[in-house]
């Protein structure tokens, strides 16, 4: 909604400057967007009046103006050369002299020119006198601008047109978009009465016989109230100049005084108007006149004045004007193009109706890009108490500025007038809701500023409740919390104190994956990796850049078993109205976007690409809402900092395998181990899956259920990394963070500290490649129980001195005793039990 | 033996002092400094030698020739250990030179990784609100269009829909059977699926749970009076508010809840605006809280994370599911008020939208407006965020590039 400040002035006496109103009005919950100063620009503009008009000596075409600007007993006269033919002696005109600036239109497109002394076929030309258009003004510039008779002359032109538009933002109150609605929330603020236009305009005569108008409202669902005013003798011209800058102040076109007073009304009290060409409607039998609100019959059609979409198809869904043949309007929306208002009308009929919102709204939507200036005041509600005065008003105006005659009473159809509503607010409520208390003097100044008429409490048994009558306008009050807000917003919401609460304390929530969430990005991030935010809609051909398993087989079941947990291979979850097809969809794998990101980094990065990121990805299920399911998601490049020599050192399998035990770790998750897997998206040979209830022992012999499996590690593969512009090796982690919650636990046990020593020993064996190390170890520990305490891997060894096939592994064993000093005949005795066990299990050897 | 035979030893004894400390002082090194010691001091060394001569002096001769012999062989021990303290702290000097090092070379690079700043952000926030009472808890994002809109009093057709450009989902499952949990859920008898939480405290039926037990996304209906068709269509929520409704849907209060997460709207994106971003919403229900206390928690959070000077303003503001309706502003952080770029000019910026839950909104969930009050608040991370460091472009914190991040460690 723009609001021009000299608009607002008819209703109100407004002296503070625009910014000040602005933020008045903001505060009071009315948001102001902007704030355009016009005439700005017109320095050196003034307000003349034409006291001469001569013919040009030497040109037929031109004429020489006298114009005269005399103020404050100063006689200021200017004679000016201009080739314009809509000026007569008298007339009022801008006049602009040397150094103004103005649109010059006869440059495609137009410049901005400064005005120069000049001479015109030998004649000096002392100025300029002013089209609109020249002004920036409007689009005409087929003549001379001439200002109402009564503008003073003498003054600037920016005090005589200039003026000031404040736009509105305007959420909630839908009385706002109108002038008056404006001047009333403005007149509360600063304490002002409001100045309503007087509206009583008396019918020239009745109705003859002749000139019916009957008005049924068939669908009152759709429609409260309809109320016709019928004008004739109307002579359809160009509005005032008065009217034509308010509108275009507002931002509307002016089109003619009808239509313009139609907009004017309807940007004045908020209530949008229609003018029907009363002879162009058609009725049953009793001839013209006859106005039925119904729902549309299928298959109906309208031609509107739209030009978008020229003739709508409509059905029952839609209410309409009808005369007694035909839809003759969208009801709220637009007007059809048979009824409407031309150059050679003579009798106008004005609609001001009330339909439903909702209604309005849908139909709007189903027919029309954008909303109309009617039906987006329609959707927002209008009191149905409005139709009534704003008829009259636009009867007025016609009569006025178009020579019409008001042709009988209006004609108002309003079977169920609406039920006010009636409030009862305690006093108390408000510091109920606030936490401030306001004495009944300022309550009661509210409401009178607001025009809410309101019964004080009586006290005793007839309570201690105001009775509070909102104004027909505020449709948005209907409750008490309302009217608190109301009393706060105009005392000023500045009065609100900063407090805390004092009641009993809640019951605290839950949220361990918060918790978990927090810790696992803490610990990776202080190991070098980045927390990373990545969209969650994606589009199908972007998730199938990481690969699924087709081996639904024995093989490919670990695999399918990842797929399940990572990125499983169902149809995504698919928005019905997307912005584009590259976000179609929600991600159901996190895998793709960070390996995007990783390539994006890794374009200008060579070392210390290390990406993580804990986030959701969205599986449809059968039933309801999709499963929104927590994963984390880490990846690195090939390269990190921190090498020899100040060299960059190779990333590997085992170091992302670091990163992963780091956080099994953190979140106390044990008994879990890697095995092989062949997926796609991997290395065949550098990936595995993780998985729950682990026995080494066991491996291959006891089938992975899928309720184990928490997700995969590996290096990506090559081609998959290629579709991503990934250029070097790079790893990755996915994991079901759902799952790993679920087995996570911060319980830890005390276990005493050792009182006995230790004997460490390293025992290194030549084990076969094909043998998994993990089978080596864990033959070493159960040999080795109860006295091994400890076995780590501490150096290996491949090459020249070991037989092809095999490597040396060396393992640092830790034995001990918890009540006695071991002897190296118990030691002796376990370390012949575990090099045993581990030949006979592994097929080791103990390295000479 | 005579007195000249007595001073011929001190006199010997006094020459070989001379000479041998002549000799130490122009020893090299440790070596020479060894065959000193066992060329004067040792057993069969030349001061050795001499004193063998005391055993033949006359007893009256002999105290004054032991003396002197004894002095000198003082002497000469302090003069050697002196040298020999010397020679050790020139080798222990010349092994510590042959360690030298640049200390001007760089490390060689422990590389940082870091939180992203919205993750920075929102955990600041929800440490605020935790130090306030308030438990952080999150919801779907796939979310029915009944909690994000119709029972926030923005029912189909509402106006204020268009303010949010709404993403659908095509392809929903089936509206759900909606376990009859309602009952149990107001009676406080829900079982948290992880065993940890006290009974009836946790936001969300077990049936609304994702896998994990612990999270409650993924959520169905729950509720026994929303059967079918569960919620109306269903959508990308537009707003953290949906959670009010769920969590008053189940917790009675007193309620402080925080709900930290993502959010979507159907809008262009540009230096402003993303189609993706991440809110944060706050809930208080109690019977006696205000909008004071309100106005109390957002001016402590704003000045825990922007500083103590800091001002909160209330504007009214509309939005459905609040009356009275605010929007939030803080005294402009770098002017200090006084009007600057960032503020344009008006010492104020703007920070989010807040109010008191809307009594059509307590009553959808079933709690009596005039017995309960309640408020709540909801902001961006990313609009905080591009406040807080400067940033100008809103598209930078889903960039993910890394020389963006690692500035705002």
């Amino acid at each position: 909604m723009r609001v021009s400040l000299k608009w607002l002035r008819d209703y109100l006496d407004v002296t503070q400057p625009a910014e000040e109103i602005a933020r008045r009005l903001t505060m009071a919950g009315i948001e102001v967007d902007g704030i355009h100063h016009l005439g700005g620009s017109w320095d050196n503009v003034w307000v003349a009046r034409i006291q001469g008009i001569d013919r040009h000596p030497n040109a037929d075409r031109l004429s020489l103006v006298t114009a005269d600007y005399s103020a404050d007993g100063r006689e200021r006269t200017r004679r000016v050369v201009t080739g314009a033919t809509n000026i007569k002696v008298g007339d009022v005109v801008p006049l602009g002299l040397v150094g103004a600036r103005y649109r010059d239109g006869h440059t495609d497109p137009p410049q901005e020119r400064v005005l120069q002394p000049s001479t015109m076929r030998g004649i000096v030309s002392e100025g300029m006198v002013m089209s609109g258009f020249e002004l920036g003004l409007s689009e005409d510039h087929s003549g001379i601008l001439v200002l109402p008779a009564d503008t003073p002359v003498g003054i600037p032109l920016a005090e005589a047109l200039g003026d000031t538009v404040l736009e509105l933002d305007l959420k909630g109150r839908a009385d706002c978009l109108s002038m008056i609605g404006v001047a009333r929330e403005v007149g509360a603020l600063l304490n002002q009465k409001v100045r309503l236009p007087t509206v009583n305009p008396q019918p020239a005569r009745e109705r003859c016989p002749d000139e019916p108008l009957t008005i049924e409202i068939a669908d009152r669902d759709l429609c409260a109230r309809y109320t016709g005013v019928l004008v004739r003798n109307v002579h359809v011209g160009p509005s005032p100049a008065w009217m034509q800058e308010r509108l275009q102040a507002a931002g509307l076109r002016p089109i003619n005084n009808v239509v313009d007073v139609t907009n004017f009304v309807m940007l004045e009290w908020g209530q949008p108007l229609h003018a029907f060409d009363y002879e162009t409607l058609l009725g049953s039998a009793a001839g013209e006149g006859q106005i039925v609100v119904r729902r549309a019959r299928p298959g109906e059609r309208l031609l509107t004045l739209a030009s978008e979409r020229p003739e709508l198809e409509l059905t029952q869904e839609h209410l309409v004007i009808a005369d007694g043949e035909r839809p003759v309007a969208l009801a709220g929306v637009i007007g059809g193009a048979d009824t409407e208002v031309r150059d050679t009308t003579t009798a106008v009929l004005i609609e001001s109706a009330n339909f439903l919102p909702v209604s309005v709204r849908r139909t709007a939507r189903a027919f029309l890009a954008r909303p109309t200036e009617a039906s987006r005041r329609f959707e927002r509600g209008i009191p149905p108490e409005h139709t009534m005065p704003a008829a009259l008003r636009a009867a007025q105006l016609m009569v006025e500025l178009a020579g019409a005659e008001m042709v009988g009473p209006p004609v108002d159809a309003y079977p169920e007038p609406r039920a006010r509503p009636v409030i009862r607010l305690a006093p108390r409520e408000l510091e109920r809701l606030l936490g401030v208390s306001y004495d009944s003097a300022t309550i009661e100044g509210v409401f009178d500023r607001l025009g809410f008429t309101y019964e004080k409490p009586q006290g005793g048994s007839s309570g201690e409740d105001y009775i509070v009558h909102p104004p027909v306008w505020r449709l948005d009050v209907e409750r008490a919390a309302d009217l608190v807000e109301e009393v706060a917003r105009i005392d000023g919401y500045d009065k609100i104190p900063a407090t805390l609460m004092r009641g009993e304390p809640p019951v605290p929530l839950p949220n361990g994956a918060m918790l978990w969430e927090e810790a696992v990005r803490d610990l990776l991030a202080a190991n070098g990796f980045a927390d990373i935010l990545t969209y969650t809609l994606t589009s199908r051909e972007r998730l199938a850049r990481f690969p699924h398993t087709d081996g639904r087989n024995a093989a490919g079941k670990l695999a399918a078993f990842v797929d399940d947990r990572v990125a499983p291979p169902v149809e995504p979850v698919t928005l019905a109205n997307p912005a584009s097809q590259d976000e179609d969809v929600l991600r159901t794998s996190a895998i793709p976007s960070l390996l995007e990101c990783l390539g994006a980094n890794l374009r200008h990065a060579d070392r210390d690409v290390h990406l993580m990121e804990l986030s959701r990805i969205y599986l449809r299920r059968d039933q309801g809402l999709p499963e929104e399911r927590r994963v984390f998601t880490a990846g690195t490049g090939a390269f990190r900092s921190s090498g020899a020599d100040w060299k960059r050192q190779e990333n590997d399998f085992y170091y992302v395998k670091d990163v992963l035990e780091a956080v099994l770790e953190r979140l106390g998750i044990t008994g879990h181990g890697y095995v092989p897997v062949q997926h796609p998206g991997f290395h065949p040979y550098q990936a595995a899956a993780v998985v729950l209830n682990h026995r080494p022992e066991a491996a291959g012999k006891k089938p992975i259920l899928p309720e184990e499996v928490l997700g995969v590690i590996g290096q990506v593969e090559e081609e998959v990394r290629r579709a991503f512009g990934i250029g070097q090796r790079c790893f990755l982690i996915a994991m079901d963070f759902d799952r790993l919650i679920e087995h996570a636990t911060t319980r830890r046990q005390y276990q005493p500290l050792p009182r006995t020593p230790a004997v460490l020993e390293d025992l290194s064996f030549i084990l076969k490649e094909d043998v998994p190390a993990e089978r080596l170890d864990s033959s070493i520990r159960r040999a080795g129980a109860p006295l091994v305490e400890s076995v780590a891997l501490t150096d290996t060894y491949r090459g020249d001195r070991l037989p092809e096939g095999t490597r040396s592994l060396t393992y640092t064993v830790v034995y001990r005793a918890p009540d006695h000093t071991l002897t190296n005949e118990e030691v002796t005795a376990v370390r012949g039990k575990i090099v045993q066990a581990a030949e006979r299990q592994t097929g080791a050897r103990l390295r000479g | 033996m005579t007195t000249s035979e007595k001073s011929v030893l001190i006199d010997d004894l006094h020459a070989l002092e001379r000479e041998a400390l002549a000799k130490l002082a122009t020893v090299p090194d440790e070596r020479g400094l060894e065959e000193w010691r066992v060329e004067v001091l040792g057993r069969r060394g030349t001061l050795a030698e001499l004193l063998r001569g005391l055993a033949t002096l006359s007893p009256e001769a002999r105290p004054a020739a032991g003396a002197a012999g004894n002095r000198v062989k003082g002497a000469l021990e302090a003069a050697y250990a002196e040298r020999q303290r010397g020679l050790r702290a020139q080798s222990r000097a010349r092994e510590l030179e042959a360690e030298r090092i640049d200390v001007t070379l760089p490390g060689r690079g422990v590389h940082l990784g870091q939180l992203h700043p919205i993750t920075q952000l929102r955990r600041e926030v929800e440490r605020v609100f935790i130090r306030l009472g308030f438990s952080v808890v999150d919801g779907p994002e796939v979310e029915y269009d009944r909690y994000n809109f119709t029972l926030l009093n923005m029912p189909p057709d509402h106006p204020a829909r268009d303010i949010q450009d709404t993403f659908y989902v095509a392809n929903v499952g089936a509206p759900s059977r909606a376990p009859a949990t309602a009952a149990a859920a107001a009676a406080g008898a829900v079982s948290p699926g992880d065993g940890a939480a006290p009974a009836g405290t946790d936001p969300l039926p077990p049936s609304e749970r994702g896998a994990g037990g612990h999270v409650p996304v993924g959520v169905d209906g729950g509720k026994a009076k929303m059967a079918t068709p569960a919620g109306g269509e269903v959508l990308l929520r537009t707003q953290t508010s949906p959670m009010q409704i769920r969590v008053m849907e189940c917790q009675k209060p007193p309620i402080r809840v925080l709900i930290p997460g993502r959010v979507y709207r159907n809008e262009a994106t540009d230096a402003a605006h993303e189609s993706q971003f991440s809110q944060v919403e706050g809930l208080c229900v109690d019977e006696r809280t205000t909008m004071g206390d309100l106005r109390g928690c957002l001016t402590f959070m704003i000045r825990t994370l922007f500083g103590s000077e800091r001002e909160v303003r209330f504007r009214c503001g509309y939005f459905p599911f609040v009356e009275p309706g605010a929007e939030f502003d803080m005294s402009c952080h770098v002017c200090g008020g006084q009007g600057c770029r960032t503020c344009k000019g008006t010492g104020w910026i703007e920070i989010g939208g807040c109010g008191m839950v809307h009594p059509i909104v307590l009553e959808n969930v079933g709690l009596d407006p005039s017995r309960y009050s309640g408020w709540a608040f909801g902001f961006g991370f990313e609009r905080m965020a591009l406040i807080r460091y400067g940033v100008d472009d809103i598209r930078l914190f889903y960039g993910n590039d890394l020389r963006f991040l690692q500035q705002l460690r």
